[in-house]
């Protein structure tokens, strides 16, 4: 599974800065990226864990060129990101796609199907009856009834439009497709249909998935390797299988024992649920930005921001004074 | 149920106005411009339904040939500016920034002038003609629409279909004007039929002071004005042209309401 690296992101921050007063001076900052470092390899599904408001939504954008990073470099096929304009940006598209996690917002209520779908061929200039089979044969792909061509999104389920957002973005043939929270606005059901869709088309046509979500359970079973997120920095990445065992950093570990566990019997009461709020991204904790919650720091962790170190040979990379090897 | 009926009430209305306004050539009784000197401001009979004004024409004719000048003044204004309007609000409610920054207070300055002396001083300036007053209306019209449109893109460009067609690699403008204006349009057309209700009403009060059509020409407000001097002793000479400039703007406020009752999300499933 060592495909050469599609994107590479390195030392990416985001902040917003917060203007006041007539001459709009920046009175604070909201820190939402801080230092991001994260490669999506082809061919695999790299997962991206975290809260809400941790900045999962913020990197997707970024990797979607709808932000500019405030600062750092990103990197797509070993070329510079800021290199991608004007044209180049109509290429990139064809190369990077994106769903949305809410499909009764991602899809124009005035479009029908066709067009929603079609339009992505149309402003490529595709002719008319290409742009017709094509859309025919990616219909078919997602499992949508043919006939469905000529309805408006709001005659389907939240599952059948989500299906449509995956073949709007499908259909220009891309290498990366990002899905952002992809099934969380979905009931469960329908959430595993998705799943099971997303990865058969990945096999079918050769994907690359950056897949972003906050539930742990379903990561471990599907991407090769999971990146966790807290205040806008990775904190741990890990072969997708080994990380119900073997997360270690201590905020992984109080997301999984957050995971609620169906069998009584095997509940452990002694395990300690995480306490206290994300701290406010306006005013960043020194040292790791863990520490005011982390039931183990120690001196360094308020002081010393911890570097990322490999803890195997097996992938896994840990951002934490406590677990790195000595 | 009661305002749905004032909506028909207001299409029967302005149809009517509108086909008498097409038809005015065939339709009328008199030639509006004929002169009877010895029939002077003579009351409503059978001969003349609505009566004959100073000139002895007959007043039913010039209505009718009058709704011509305020309906198309009316309607081709608010076309114009609200193309001018819709184009500008996109542009800036998309854009955001210096664009927005700069065309906002463009709109603050012509919005801070109080509307009809603005359109007065415009007419002085170009001079007294039906033309000239629609571009003093229209440069008057286009900011209501500008602010309305840009508010509606604020509120809908974050939305993920717009994200989404951003990163489907179109050019701006289609972004503009395939996905956000038919999201927009509702309050829009809303705001264009108050609109024409306002032009016919601004149309009439420049040709009521002199500043509009040419005079002899028959417009309603023209002849509001004519009938002015003879208020007293022919009240019949102003009062129908001042009941039709009522009826219509009446009618399109009624149709205002009614297509704004009906975009209304609440009560669009009913």
């Amino acid at each position: 599974m060592d495909g050469p690296n599609i994107i590479e992101i390195k030392n990416v921050k985001k902040y917003f800065p917060i203007t006041g007063g007539v001459l709009k001076t920046e009175k604070a900052r909201i820190n939402v990226l801080n230092g991001v470092d994260l490669s999506i390899t082809e061919g695999e599904i790299t997962g991206l864990a975290g809260e809400s408001g941790c900045g999962k939504s913020t990197l997707a954008k970024i990797l979607m060129k709808l932000l500019a990073p405030s600062s750092g470099e990103i990197l797509f096929d070993g070329k510079p990101f800021s290199d991608i304009r004007g044209k180049g940006k109509r290429l990139f598209y064809e190369n990077v796609q994106m769903i949305f996690q809410d499909p009764y917002s991602s899809l124009n209520p005035r479009l029908k199907v066709k067009d929603i779908i079609g339009e992505m061929l149309r402003i490529r200039n595709v002719p008319g009856a290409e742009e017709r089979s094509r859309v025919r044969k990616i219909l078919y792909d997602i499992k949508l009834d043919k006939n469905s061509v000529n309805k408006y999104p709001h005659e389907f389920s939240g599952g059948q439009r989500q299906r449509i957002a995956i073949a709007r973005a499908l259909i220009v043939n891309p290498r990366l497709l990002i899905a952002d929270e992809p099934v969380s606005a979905l009931d469960l059901s329908t959430q595993d249909k998705i799943l099971e869709l997303l990865e058969e088309l990945k096999h079918k046509y050769n994907l690359t998935i950056l897949f972003i979500s906050h539930d742990l359970n379903l990561m471990a079973d599907r991407c090769n390797r999971v990146a966790v997120m807290y205040l806008g920095r990775i904190v741990e990445i890990v072969p997708g299988r080994h990380l119900m065992k073997s997360g270690t950093h201590p905020y992984v570990k109080a997301l999984l024992n957050s995971i609620p566990v169906s069998d009584p019997s095997k509940r452990d009461n002694r395990k300690k649920l995480i306490t206290g709020e994300v701290p406010d991204p306006e005013n960043l904790p020194g040292g790791c930005y863990f520490n005011p919650r982390c039931p183990e720091a120690i001196l360094r962790c308020r002081i010393e921001q911890p570097p990322m170190v490999p803890l195997n040979e097996k992938g896994h990379y840990v951002s934490c004074h406590l677990r790195a090897p000595a | 149920m009661f305002k749905n009926k004032l909506v028909y009430i207001g299409w029967v209305i302005v149809i009517l106005f509108g086909l008498g306004a097409l038809l005015a050539p065939w339709i009328s009784p008199y030639d509006p411009y004929e002169l009877r000197l010895s029939e002077q401001l003579i009351p409503p009979s059978s001969k003349h339904l609505l009566g004959q004004d100073a000139n002895g024409s007959d007043i039913f004719s010039r209505l009718l040939y009058g709704a011509r000048i305020s309906l198309t003044v009316g309607l081709l204004v608010v076309f114009l500016s609200g193309t001018i309007g819709i184009t500008i609000g996109l542009i800036s409610g998309y854009y955001g920034g210096v664009i927005d920054t700069g065309l906002m207070r463009v709109v603050d300055i012509l919005l801070a002038f109080p509307g009809l002396l603005l359109a007065i001083a415009l007419v002085a300036v170009l001079g007294p003609s039906v033309f000239n007053v629609m571009i003093a209306l229209t440069v008057l019209g286009w900011v209501s629409f500008t602010r309305l449109v840009r508010g509606q893109v604020l509120s809908i460009k974050e939305r993920d279909y717009i994200l989404a067609a951003k990163t489907s690699g179109q050019s701006d403008f289609r972004i503009m004007f395939v996905h956000i204006l038919p999201n927009v349009l509702s309050p829009v057309i809303v705001q264009a039929t108050f609109s024409v209700a306002g032009v016919i009403i601004a149309e009439s009060s420049l040709s009521f002071l002199g500043l509009g059509v040419s005079p002899g020409t028959p417009s309603w407000g023209a002849m509001l004005s004519e009938g002015k001097q003879v208020l007293l002793d022919a009240p019949h000479v102003s009062i129908f042209p001042g009941l039709a400039i009522m009826l219509v703007v009446l009618a399109f406020n009624f149709i205002g309401d009614g297509l704004r009752d009906r975009f209304d999300p609440k009560t669009e499933k009913s």
